[in-house]
């Protein structure tokens, strides 16, 4: 290490600066020339990263960027581009000062959406992570990226639109619930079935189509799925897939009030901890597989309103 | 006129309208009210320190008031005035203790002065200039320090 002359006890050096005027100095200096200075030391490293220091560096570097005088607009700004993709403390600092009112956000928009939203972004970033701090936002229209994580915690979202989705990697996501939601449409997701950790999905009241995607019955897909509801969504028009008897975590199956037709898999009887079955209301036919008496965990089922369907459920169920 | 001494019991003799541009001795005059000619004890501020100090206040006694767009006015570390570029003109040290003694009396110009100073002497420097210029000790491993450039690509990415 050089150091040109034994440090004088009265010579004041930048070190010895309490930890607030650290901040304000390097503050001045641009957030993408800043971020690297990380590596000066372990200590710089902590004040640079801290969310006091990186709120204060964009609000002096970004201060003259008048666009922000519409906050709600959801046109992407060229800051976007920047800061969308940038460090998560800095991602994090620019939503929560700048972008917080937000309620409507599209991505990778198709041509034919509705005009009504007039829009065609061409950020060529993914969504970010801290997307989950947007908690104005009702209106998320997503298409051809990555699902976020967080969506739980947009507390006002609306409407959800979802299409071409990739997602990637490893997301630890549990429970998906998007029902009540007509502006939720598009085809089931495929990518959902990557979400190898979920144990609730319930896509229910919604305007989504069917078919169940086949990816879903892949090996491994929905292993850990205790919860499946997709009640209520009238377009989901298809077999129920076979593979639906690979979901061996299921207590709940919910799949009334769609337009199911078709038998019922027999499959569904190695479905050993089911306790609630729901196909009510569908347009089901054929006969109601005697496998299903091997469910004995089953309390309560429910095949009303398949005119087609025939069974003898006494016989079945073994009820006296 | 306001009497002010410093930690090495240096006493100065100042102007309202130059001692009223820091907010600490300000709020001080204000409290102890005309009548007093005690001098104003500053012992965090030593006699060479206070006479930049006081240098810096002169130089701006006649600056107008700062307009209240000013804070949204686009202000970089580059925005400086020339006759502050000269002020600064100090060895590290003093520039260090200007800074210290302009958040202690609480002069945000002068603070802000001091703080953007020290910015540009930073900026276009390289990790390893910065640290030989500040007397900054690396203490990562090469393995952290390799690991922390890893995450650098947003700064290249413009």
């Amino acid at each position: 290490m050089h150091r040109s002359t034994p440090p004088n006890k009265h010579y004041v050096q930048m070190t010895d600066l309490p930890l607030e005027l650290v901040e304000q100095i390097f503050s001045w200096i641009c957030p993408q020339d800043v971020w690297k200075l990380r590596c000066l030391s372990t200590s710089l490293k902590a004040i640079l990263e801290s969310s006091s220091f990186i709120t204060m560096n964009l609000r002096r570097c970004l201060h003259n960027h008048v666009e922000f005088a519409s906050p709600e607009s959801w046109e992407p700004l060229a800051l976007d581009e920047t800061y969308w993709k940038a460090p998560e403390p800095y991602q994090t600092a620019y939503i929560r000062t700048y972008r917080n009112n937000l309620e409507l956000l599209s991505w990778g928009v198709d041509i034919d959406f509705e005009d009504t939203f007039l829009t065609r972004t061409s950020l060529n970033v993914g969504i970010p992570r801290q997307l989950c701090f947007l908690k104005h936002l009702t209106i998320l229209n997503i298409n051809g990226w990555t699902i976020p994580v967080g969506l739980a915690n947009l507390t006002s979202l609306e409407s959800l639109y979802l299409g071409k989705n990739k997602l990637e990697g490893h997301i630890p996501l549990k429970h998906l619930v998007l029902a009540y939601n007509t502006g939720i449409c598009g085809q089931l997701p495929a990518e959902l079935g990557k979400l190898t950790l979920l144990e609730t999905l319930f896509i229910g009241d919604t305007n989504i189509e069917g078919p169940i995607p086949e990816a879903w019955g892949k090996d491994g897909v929905f292993k850990k799925l205790q919860r499946l509801d997709l009640y209520a969504n009238q377009n989901l028009t298809s077999f129920i897939p076979q593979f639906v008897g690979k979901y061996t975590e299921l207590r709940h199956l919910d799949l009334s009030d769609c337009g199911f037709v078709g038998n019922i898999p027999e499959e569904l009887g190695q479905l050993s901890h089911l306790e609630t079955l729901n196909l009510e209301n569908n347009r089901l036919s054929g006969a109601v597989p005697f496998a299903l008496t091997a469910l004995k965990q089953l309390e309560r089922f429910n095949f009303r309103g398949n005119h087609e369907l025939s069974c003898c459920v006494r016989k079945i169920f073994q009820i006296p | 006129m306001v009497k002010i001494t410093s930690s090495d019991n240096q006493e100065f003799t100042i102007s309202k309208e130059i001692a009223n541009q820091s907010v600490l001795i300000k709020n001080m005059l204000e409290d102890v009210g005309e009548s007093d000619d005690q001098p104003i004890p500053l012992p965090n501020v030593s006699g060479a320190i206070l006479q930049k100090v006081i240098e810096y206040a002169t130089m701006h006694k006649d600056d107008p008031p700062p307009a209240p767009e000013d804070e949204t006015k686009l202000k970089t570390s580059e925005d400086i005035e020339e006759r502050d570029k000269e002020f600064m003109q100090l060895d590290q040290g003093t520039m260090f203790e200007i800074i210290l003694a302009a958040n202690y009396l609480d002069m945000k110009n002068l603070l802000d002065l001091g703080c953007k100073t020290v910015a540009n002497m930073i900026k276009g420097k390289s990790v390893e200039e910065v640290r030989k210029l500040f007397n900054i000790v690396n203490d990562f491993t090469p393995e952290e320090e390799e690991q922390i450039r890893k995450e650098n690509e947003w700064c290249e990415d413009r």
